[in-house]
């Protein structure tokens, strides 16, 4: 790693070897060590040094000490700008270095910074909407099928009506995770509650489960808040929920597990997933069971995603329990 | 029930007229929020379906407008986002739907706010073949009568209240418990495994579920 004080070090060494040399040279010279009769040799040691020793170490010593002086104070200001980003990212806005608070030569640099990180963020908002353009483009002609469906005697369209279904809301998860990739757009990031968000999601989904004969509980292991997207969040929790019970046989129990800290867990009753067969579901977007019956498929890569734009990471709960969580880095400090 | 559809997309609004005509109610159309207000001049309607980006302006600024005694407007529309819903609710619209959304809900939901005027007590509370009286505190199944204790009605009419939803813990302790009851931690259990028992024996076994964590949920009632 390169270091500017170990630079600054090296280079003194260098210039106080070098220096030294040549006074010697200048001031063997001026005392005429060097002719036919050179004077006795203390002398001549009392006046190297006296001046060139001291005058020499004198010199850089003070240099060295006013160049780390300067050095540091650089320091502490791009120290105190990389705070100021490293907040701004944890409320999830956008950051632009502030050029008044750097000293100038590093200006070239964070002007590149700053134009990188506006070029991604004009590139956030774009994709975000275009994706709500094409929500907006696709739901119209969903909602004309869902209405055509209707007309079909009741038996033959209700398998098709929950893909209808399924299809909208993979749309509405898309729709999500462009809002969580831009945290400058609309949908502004606010303290998120793994607990309360644990609670809601299981109380929508256990309609279900028990529909299914397979039942859907929660429990609290001491959460934590975490700043985000509520629904994309809850979104991505229930596409795990999902997928555990679709891995759960009748009579199974999925359990949704908020904390402790910053992570949910999806612990269900199959043969859970391991790590490689995990990646391997959020790299292609293949769903666990590989077909059947309602859902479309990119479930799990897109709950992937949203995990990412949060700062957290879809990984698996094996070999301790066979599930799945969503572990995030950072969690907001506890409400008082 | 007179209903008016503002809708663009005319496939869109003929089949969903035609879904709801099947439900029992009367439709007319609009595509643009012109021809809206020219059937409102001359017609009175019951509910308003509404869709929002319409060619002529935005539905959302066009619900600000409508008088304070405009029928109730059920939003139906692509913009789901939560701010969206809240900014739809607040410009004065009574509810709010995304699309693509099944007519059964739709028809459901427009029952519902042509009942809302008044809001007044429903006499019986009805799930499937289950009954309950809030006056009386009588509940029935088919036609037998189940015998409940005080708090047994309270849980069970909590449940009926909201059915298909998953009722939170907390609702029903304060259903049933006032506010000055000691309540040990599986008081409700109790209550509840004693409901079971007398739906059981009443031939109605199997509908209240506990969701751990959660609360309690009343399952599907058989008519």
């Amino acid at each position: 790693m390169i270091s500017l004080r170990r630079m600054l070090l090296s280079g003194f060494a260098v210039i106080a070897v070098l220096g030294t040399v040549v006074l010697l040279i200048l001031v063997g010279l001026e005392y005429g060590f060097f002719s036919a009769t050179p004077p006795p040799l203390d002398a001549t040691l009392a006046e190297i040094v006296d001046h060139v020793l001291i005058p020499l170490l004198v010199f850089i010593g003070l240099t060295v000490i006013g160049s780390i002086l300067v050095i540091r104070a650089a320091t502490r200001r791009l120290e105190h700008v990389a705070a100021l980003a490293n907040e701004a990212s944890a409320r999830g806005e956008p950051f632009r270095a502030p050029l008044e608070a750097l000293p100038r030569e590093i200006h070239p640099f964070a002007e590149a910074v700053n134009r990188l990180t506006g070029r991604l963020e004009r590139h956030a908002r774009q994709q975000e909407a275009f994706t709500a353009d094409a929500a907006h483009e696709l739901k119209t002609p969903l909602s004309v099928l869902a209405l055509e469906l209707d007309r079909l005697p009741r038996e033959d369209a209700a398998p098709l009506k929950a893909q209808v279904h399924a299809l909208s809301e993979l749309i509405d998860q898309l729709l999500l995770l462009a809002r969580s990739n831009n945290p400058g757009g609309q949908a502004r990031q606010s303290p998120v509650d793994l607990d309360a968000l644990g609670q809601r999601v299981v109380a929508d989904m256990a309609p279900r489960a028990i529909h299914d004969g397979k039942s859907l509980s929660y429990e609290n292991a001491g959460a934590a808040r975490i700043c985000g997207l509520e629904e994309a969040l809850a979104s991505a929790l229930r596409t795990l929920v999902d997928n555990a019970l679709r891995e759960t046989p009748a009579g199974g129990e999925v359990v949704v597990r908020a904390g402790p800290g910053p992570q949910v867990a999806v612990l269900d009753g199959g043969a859970g997933l391991d790590a490689a067969a995990l990646e391997r579901f959020k790299a292609r977007g293949v769903r666990a069971d590989q077909g059947g019956a309602g859902g479309a498929g990119l479930g799990l890569a897109i709950a992937d995603r949203i995990a990412e734009a949060h700062e957290g990471e879809l990984e698996t709960c094996r070999p301790g329990e066979t599930g799945l969580r969503i572990r995030f880095a950072r969690s907001l400090p506890p409400q008082d | 029930m007179r209903v008016l559809i503002v809708e663009d997309n005319e496939r869109l609004s003929a089949l969903l007229a035609e879904g709801l005509a099947r439900r029992g109610f009367s439709c007319d159309a609009a595509g643009s929020l012109a021809g809206a207000a020219d059937f409102l001049a001359v017609t009175e309607y019951d509910v308003l379906v509404l869709d929002l980006g319409l060619p002529d302006g935005d539905g959302v600024e066009w619900l600000r407008s409508l008088p304070a005694d405009h029928a109730p407007v059920l939003v139906l529309t692509a913009r789901a986002s939560v701010g969206e819903r809240v900014t739809g609710l607040d410009a004065g619209a009574d509810d709010y739907m995304v699309k693509p959304a099944d007519p059964d809900e739709i028809a459901a939901r427009l029952r519902a706010l042509l009942r809302r005027p008044g809001t007044r007590e429903p006499a019986l509370i009805e799930v499937g073949a289950l009954h309950f009286d809030p006056a009386g505190r009588e509940a029935r199944y088919r036609d037998a009568p189940l015998r409940l204790g005080r708090r047994e009605a309270a849980l069970l009419e909590t449940l009926m209240r909201r059915p298909d939803a998953v009722v939170p813990r907390e609702t029903i302790e304060n259903a049933i418990y006032s506010w000055d009851e000691e309540v040990s931690s599986n008081a409700l259990e109790a209550v509840a495994s004693r409901l079971r028992r007398r739906l059981a024996e009443a031939g109605a076994g199997g509908l209240v579920h506990v969701v751990r964590g959660v609360g309690y949920y009343l399952g599907e009632v058989a008519e």
